[in-house]
């Protein structure tokens, strides 16, 4: 049994808080559809000065306990009602997972978000002060107070009574804090990305990678999250940039991070994302100048990767995301050496057993065309250099022609077995299905290849 | 992904009155995939809709429940011994429903189950064992291939939770009224559709 410990802030413990207040908070006017209890967003929440003193504690809570605790790989929201006297940070201490009760999530967002503008709007003036070609961004921060909302203009005036007296670092700091807060619970928030892209500076690799965690930890609740991918991007050009990963660590430094998006890819099924991300990252290494990073490290990484994704596919029959990441790979691996052909074959034929297993899976048989398609322009290229680098299992095959038909001999085999087995089993909906992407894997080869299949085998296309 | 994520073992009353209460005898949980606040939830959840399900289902059937991204295939033998195997989508079905046959073969042949209760069962770990085993389906394929001629019951495809249930009965309604899930969960349960979508907290 884990123990869930609940967090009090240092100082001044949350019963100390006026039991009326966490009720106000309960009981504050909350408009929209009371059924839909989970939409935050259509709800009017009202902050005033006692909920915002709450928010605060609660926001510095959130971030002390980011802060201490570097192993948390968790965050979540837990739907629950409040309760008297409590945290509603919830950190697992053993495990090292953090969660917020959902409760505070609308009064947290909606306090931390208005300060987060005001600072934002106070940065842009400083930042025009100084630049000369800023008169549009000063001007676009005015119409906000020309609204005319009376509520607005107090809040301002509230805030910037509150907040006026921070030295600018301090303001930046806690703009950076505020945007931490932001991003962990709603991470489409671009703004609150961006604000960390012009005020977090990296000055080490361990500040680096506490950042990393911390887009890690913000993907463990919205794994398929493209901001956070694009940050992502962004740190590790930056680390690179500034040269804070020496080279010879530079491969490790990729391996590092991509091993790091396995949870987010194992986490959402088909997350494209993290899988584009993933070749990015692969392609980076794999492009990166001979003489930081050498063939070998290059071969040994897509090695891995080639791997990695063998496994993966193979019980992720649905997740067209990661064949399509393998066949990026295979693609590169018929660049990179000499001969793929033995490894193509040998596709083939896993795809083949899966297409028997786990039947009636379309993208199992997109997979297919695609590596067909691969190993057939492969053969051409060859062909076209006149068979000067042919691949070296070509003659074990009997030359170039040759094995183009033991693919073709493959398909037609394959079609036969299809074929025969939907005859003994005309009742199973899933073998159905199989025999009518089979057919269409025929007309397709047909029409592509000009592979005529038909002759060989009675199939009603 | 193909995952197997619970078996339970269900004893469905056949001789008493229909609304008998079922019994879950042993269940058994892979959780891992889902994120740590919600494994109790999730766990409460898996052996409540297994209940449901199984006290809807008439002995000797054979149903498969599809539920968002989820699989409940049940089998209830004549005699009224019940499974439940919840999967995800992409397990075939076929190899589930042999899985569940075995499973009954085994306990029964083990225990005295009309008598047994749930608590003499806490050293049973063969359920434990086959759930980690046939978490690949290729695992299955020598049982499925004696297997075929064996069972000619016909499965029955459902494709939501609620198809299943009895006329003018409602999902929502059922978890509103069910003792077995905690506060949490019910809570849960309102907001867990809405996590994956975009700009919503």
């Amino acid at each position: 049994m884990s123990v869930i410990k609940k967090v009090h802030l240092k100082g001044i413990p949350f019963n100390i808080l006026p039991e009326t207040l966490l009720l106000a908070i309960n009981m504050s006017p909350i408009g929209g559809d009371e059924r839909n209890g989970s939409n935050f967003r259509k709800k009017v929440v009202i902050i005033d000065e006692n909920v915002a003193e709450l928010c605060d504690k609660i926001l510095q809570n959130l971030s002390n306990t980011i802060d201490k605790d570097d192993l948390l790989d968790e965050f979540d929201i837990i739907p629950c009602e409040s309760k008297l006297n409590q945290s509603p940070v919830i950190h697992d201490l053993t495990s090292h997972k953090v969660a917020l009760e959902s409760w505070c999530v609308p009064y947290l967002f909606k306090h931390s978000y208005h300060q987060f503008l005001w600072i934002c709007r106070k940065s842009r003036k400083t930042s025009s002060t100084s630049s000369s070609s800023s008169t549009i961004q000063s001007s676009n921060s005015g119409p906000r107070r020309d609204s005319g909302n009376i509520a607005s203009a107090k809040r301002e005036k509230e805030l910037s009574r509150k907040l006026s007296c921070l030295s600018e670092s301090e303001r930046i700091s806690k703009g950076l804090l505020l945007s931490r807060a932001l991003i962990i619970i709603n991470p489409e928030l671009t703004l609150a990305w961006n604000y960390r892209r012009d005020f977090f500076h990296p000055s080490s690799l361990e500040a680096l990678e506490k950042e990393q965690r911390f887009v890690s930890l913000v993907m463990s609740r919205k794994p398929k999250c493209p901001e956070g991918f694009t940050y992502r991007k962004w740190l590790i050009k930056k680390a690179l940039q500034k040269s804070l990963v020496e080279p010879s660590r530079i491969q490790d430094f990729i391996s590092q991070e991509i091993d790091m998006i396995e949870q987010p890819i194992r986490s959402y099924s088909t997350n494209y994302h993290a899988w584009s991300y993933r070749f990015w990252l692969l392609e980076l290494v794999l492009t990166y100048d001979k003489t930081v990073v050498s063939k070998d490290q290059k071969e040994i990484m897509l090695d891995r990767e080639l791997q990695k994704s063998n496994t993966w596919i193979k019980s992720n029959v649905s997740d067209y995301s990661g064949c399509h990441y393998r066949q990026k790979l295979l693609d590169c691996m018929l660049n990179f050496c000499s001969d793929g052909i033995p490894l193509l074959l040998k596709e083939l034929d896993e795809n083949e057993k899966r297409i028997f297993i786990f039947e009636g899976h379309e993208s199992l048989w997109h997979h297919r065309r695609t590596v067909i398609l691969l190993s057939i322009n492969h053969l051409k290229k060859c062909k076209d250099n006149n068979g000067s680098n042919a691949p070296l299992s070509s003659e074990e095959y009997g030359g170039l022609e040759a094995l183009e038909k033991t693919f073709q001999d493959k398909e037609s085999d394959l079609v036969q077995q299809i074929e025969s087995k939907n005859y003994n089993d005309t009742e199973n909906e899933c073998s159905q299905l199989n025999f009518k992407l089979c057919q269409a894997h025929v007309k397709w080869m047909e029409r592509r290849l000009k592979w005529d299949l038909t002759k060989s085998v009675h199939l009603e296309v | 992904m193909v995952k197997l994520f619970a078996i339970s073992v269900i004893r469905r009353p056949i001789d008493g009155p229909p609304d008998g209460r079922c019994v879950l005898l042993k269940g058994s949980y892979d959780l891992a995939s889902f994120g740590f606040f919600q494994r109790a939830s999730v766990k409460e959840f898996m052996s409540f809709s297994s209940q449901t399900i199984v006290e809807r289902t008439s002995p000797a059937t054979r149903q498969s429940v599809k539920e968002q991204e989820f699989f409940c295939h049940v089998y209830v033998r004549v005699d009224g011994l019940s499974v439940v195997l919840v999967s995800d989508i992409d397990y075939p079905s076929r190899v589930a429903h042999t899985l569940m046959t075995k499973v009954l073969d085994d306990f029964s042949s083990k225990f005295e189950w009309r008598s047994v209760g749930p608590e003499a069962l806490d050293a049973y770990r063969d359920l434990d064992q086959t759930l980690a085993k046939y978490q690949n389906p290729r695992e299955a394929d020598a049982l499925t291939r004696i297997q075929t001629e064996l069972d000619e019951t016909k499965i029955i495809m459902h494709n939501t939770i609620e198809a299943v249930l009895e006329r003018g009965e409602k999902l929502d309604d059922l978890v509103a009224k069910s003792d077995n899930l905690s506060a949490q969960s019910k809570m849960f349960y309102k907001t867990a559709k809405k996590t994956n979508s975009c700009c919503n907290f």
